[in-house]
């Protein structure tokens, strides 16, 4: 091969996200050039260690990389408006809006070190609790939930419950004993790390989302010649970021039946941006964080504006 | 010259570099550094350097190693540990290498709150340790059991190692938890038999104990006491869930602290601790930096791939799958981190092992003892390496002689999980 | 040569201490997290001190205690394997030690210039911490600085050990 690509990414390599989504990136990358970019891919961190992925595509560690916007904190804060609870609603669309917005330009520029392939989110994050049945935000009060993001912190503080940081693998040792009383996490992020195991009472609310990136060191792709660069080309966008969105759903589905099968307790609060009892908590969490990046002088309520929007629309198109 | 082919020779380099006496860290950093500017390119080394010890030093992961340390070693500057061994002593009496067979209970124990090893051996050289020269036990057996009694830190739940396995394979964590509790006391009692056997060929290993009465093995009880209060303390707060295990070192830590300041302990004294507590993590962590800089060169040097696929390609019946697996983990164990190994391997020998018809929790727990013995067998044994770090006097040699009986025991055990897979299963 | 050899070796002692203050840091914050989630939980929520960011501190206090400790530690914490070298002479065994001092001065060396690279990128970028919102800027600043007198006092103790190896002549 001419271009041999070090894809690092986190996801254990039994996941489907890796053999449906990565792997056949790569297979497709390898027929589209006739073999002449190989595509080696390093699942489970073997690389690269999840909060240095991004540093690491830039350093060209890794060539290629999926990983978390978020880990690298407030370089990619047009791009986490995406999270704010009410844009995502399933993976695919949410996939769809993140991606409309990268090609509509309006988060472009946070990304000028690397050469983006594909963006995408995973589906709605939902609260899970041994416990505690939640309804209501009052439900919440005095339960210690293992926060996903820093925005998901100050929503549970809002509602009286006290965020606590730990690694997502230690929930459920956490869980177990009763450090913590919940999660919150996607049905996938249930299913991944086996949450139904210990969880009986299931919200589903759409608190946040989380955002991804799989993107390419920007030399690497430069110095390819045009017919390689239009075959990573041909790979990269909307397509990609749509299929990577429908894997999650699946595996969100997966994880949803799971619950159901064991019988579990699942409370389904629709449209909860709409919802009057929760409605004032979510809006000064997304109006907190619209209005601290304003102050820094980003155009925050633009994107977000333009997210509704497309919010809407991939929603028809899904 | 093929990716695999610098991958084997910078393992070459390294173990020279060890060889000739370069520190362990260095070897590992310097040959990681070389081999990666080989199969990558120059500048992406250099980057290795920046982000290898950046990515140790802020894993929350690694946050209780230097607590367990200072935990030690207040416990044996407020005499704690004293107390805790002269209590073991009297209790054993003239049984043999009394002081071994309660550092190995203690191992034991303390396995059951820290899901590493290194902290498990690291957390014990600096109480046992002591106690065992002071008394005559002879440098390989007292190391040795220390080096074996920290592997059993990784399969006594909760463990880490078995954590990650039932994640990558999609297992139940609970399942898998309780799958490690049978072989992990398996491996204490067999450790404790390979201590009494030891002793009754050579008898000069250790110095035996004065025979005592009923009434001041009661006495010794009362040392047992402060020592064994920590521990209630810790296990009891992770089992009432008021902590978890990775906070539990620094609660730890802190009751210690106080029975300390107690004792009179003052400023002074914490000083002088603290020095000592970052004179040996300084130490553990300059090689865990170093295995990680090498971990991303033996990653790009896709060796355990290749390995796997040769076995993979033999076609061999299913015992014979298993029996080259496992021998593929015990040479992966010897040059490289077995926390590494598993993510790296499992996901690549774990089709094969279904295919042939094993259970998988049951192949959990035999892949994580079997990447545990890596942990120590030479040349690469980290455990022995952290134990090397508590002592000035004992060559890295005698700590691997020590261990070798253990090795011995860690192979019966595997041998007897293999026949008898109700031992793994059982509980379920 | 002298003046600035006593200055690299006050600095890594004060560099010292900082290390100490930050184990002492981590356990408090550790115990602060614990205690006021229990409280927390007990009182069903009425008595909140929880506090944010607690494995934050706990992962950056790791950071310095580590980094900061070992500029003063380089030439007591390492671990060889002496199973083939017993034989060596004081002597050679002198210089092997300050060739690799000058190999850990190296490495430093190395690590400095990209955590410079590093403290170059992130000022001025807005990239923080993710609970405590520190700047990165001050991160990498502080980490180049426990490099940089890593490097300084590798290179010192390769020095001093090449002149101990030049005085065991006899
Ligand atoms: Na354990
Ligand atoms: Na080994």
């Amino acid at each position: 091969a001419d271009y041999t690509l070090r894809f690092a990414h986190f996801w254990p390599s039994v996941s489907p996200i890796h053999k449906e989504v990565f792997q056949k990136w790569a297979d497709q990358v390898e027929a589209d050039s006739d073999g002449r970019i190989e595509v080696e891919i390093y699942p489970g961190s073997t690389l690269s260690k999840p909060p240095a992925q991004y540093e690491a595509v830039i350093n060209r560690i890794a060539d290629v990389t999926a990983t978390v916007q978020g880990y690298t904190a407030n370089r990619f804060p047009l791009t986490q408006i995406v999270e704010l609870p009410g844009i995502v609603k399933s993976a695919e669309q949410g996939s769809c809006v993140i991606q409309g917005l990268y090609d509509e330009g309006l988060t472009t520029a946070e990304y000028d070190e690397t050469h983006p392939v594909f963006l995408f989110t995973h589906g709605q994050g939902h609260l899970h609790t041994t416990d505690a049945e939640i309804r209501k935000p009052s439900d919440l009060e005095g339960l210690r939930i293992r926060r996903p993001t820093q925005v998901v912190a100050s929503l549970l503080e809002r509602l009286g419950a006290a965020p606590v940081g730990m690694p997502a693998p230690e929930s459920y040792q956490s869980m177990q004993r009763g450090v913590i009383d919940g999660v919150a996490l996607p049905w996938e992020g249930v299913h991944s790390f086996r949450i139904n195991e210990l969880a009986n009472n299931h919200t589903e609310i759409g608190l946040y989302s989380l955002s991804f990136v799989v993107t390419m060191n920007k030399q690497v792709y430069n110095s390819m010649p045009e017919d390689l660069q239009q075959v990573i080309d041909d790979n990269s966008g909307m397509a990609m970021a749509t299929a990577a969105g429908e894997m999650f759903d699946e595996v969100d589905a997966m994880g949803r039946q799971d619950a159901v099968d064991a019988g579990h307790n699942i409370i389904t609060l629709e449209n909860a941006t709409e919802n009057e009892a929760w409605k004032p908590v979510l809006d000064a969490t997304i109006e907190g964080y619209l209005q601290d990046l304003e102050d820094k002088g980003m155009p925050a309520r633009k994107v977000y504006q333009r997210a509704v929007e497309l919010s809407e629309q991939c929603q028809q198109q899904s | 010259m093929s990716s695999a082919a610098i991958g084997f020779s910078c393992i070459g380099l390294m173990l020279v570099l060890m060889a000739i006496r370069i520190p362990i860290a260095l070897a590992m950093a310097t040959s990681g550094f070389v081999g990666f500017s080989l199969i990558v390119a120059f500048d992406p080394a250099l980057a290795i350097l920046e982000n290898g010890p950046f990515e140790v030093l802020t894993n929350y992961n690694f946050t209780p190693i230097p607590m367990f340390i200072l935990m030690g070693i207040l416990a044996s500057k407020s005499k704690m540990s004293d107390q805790l061994f002269g209590g073991a002593r009297t209790l054993f009496g003239s049984w043999p290498a009394g002081i071994s067979l309660a550092s190995l209970l203690s191992c034991g124990i303390f396995s059951a709150i820290s899901g590493s090893s290194v902290a498990t051996a690291a957390s014990m050289s600096r109480v046992a340790l002591p106690e065992m020269r002071k008394h005559g036990y002879a440098a390989s057996l007292a190391t040795g059991t220390l080096a074996a009694g920290g592997t059993l830190g990784i399969i006594i739940p909760p463990s880490i190692a078995l954590l990650l396995y039932a994640l990558i394979t999609e297992q139940s964590v609970g399942d898998m938890f309780m799958a490690g509790l049978l072989p992990g006391i398996l491996g204490l009692v067999l450790y404790a038999l390979a201590v009494v056997i030891q002793v009754k060929l050579k008898p000069g290993l250790a110095t035996p104990g004065e025979p005592t009465t009923l009434r001041e093995k009661l006495v010794g009880l009362k040392g047992l006491l402060p020592f064994t209060g920590v521990f209630v303390v810790i296990i009891g707060g992770i089992y009432m869930g008021i902590f978890t295990p990775t906070e539990a070192a620094a609660v730890g830590a802190f009751c210690t602290l106080m029975i300390a300041v107690k004792r009179g302990m003052r400023l002074e004294g914490f000083v002088a601790a603290l020095k000592e507590t970052l004179i040996t993590s300084s130490m553990i962590f300059f090689m865990i930096i170093g295995a990680e800089i090498f971990g991303f060169f033996l990653s790009v040097s896709r060796i355990s791939f290749e390995l796997v696929d040769f076995v993979n390609s033999l076609d061999l019946s299913p015992y014979m799958i298993l029996f080259s697996v496992l021998v593929l983990f015990m040479l992966l164990g010897c040059v490289m981190d077995s926390i590494a190994m598993l993510l790296l391997t499992v996901p690549v020998v774990f089709p094969l092992i279904q295919a042939a018809g094993f259970d998988p929790v049951w192949f959990g727990v035999v892949a994580v003892i079997t990447v545990e013995l890596g942990m120590i067998t030479p040349p690469v044994g980290m455990n022995v390496f952290v134990i090397k770090a508590f002592t000035h006097d004992i060559s890295i040699g005698t700590i691997f002689r020590g261990v070798f009986p253990f090795v011995l025991s860690d192979l019966v055990r595997l041998a007897l999980i293999i026949a008898f897979p109700v031992l793994t299963l059982g509980l379920l | 040569m002298s003046r600035f050899a006593s200055i690299v070796d006050a600095i890594s002692r004060v560099m010292l201490l900082v290390s100490g203050f930050m184990i002492t840091a981590m356990m408090l914050v550790v115990l602060a997290e614990v205690s006021t989630r229990a409280l927390f939980g007990l009182t069903d929520g009425s008595l909140d001190l929880t506090f944010n960011g607690g494995i934050e501190i706990a992962r950056f206090a790791l950071l310095f205690a580590i980094l900061y400790a070992l500029p003063c530690n380089v030439d007591r914490s390492q671990v060889v394997v002496d199973l083939f070298t017993n034989t060596l002479s004081d002597r050679s065994i002198a210089v092997l030690q300050s060739i690799c001092f000058i190999g850990y001065g190296l490495l430093a060396l190395a690590m400095s210039y990209r955590f410079w690279g590093s403290v170059g990128h992130s000022y001025g970028s807005g990239e923080t911490t993710q609970d405590l919102n520190i700047p990165m800027f001050y991160i990498y600043a502080a980490t180049l600085v426990g490099t940089g007198m890593l490097c300084l006092r590798s290179g010192l103790v390769a020095v001093r050990r090449i002149r101990e190896a030049i005085g065991i002549t006899s």
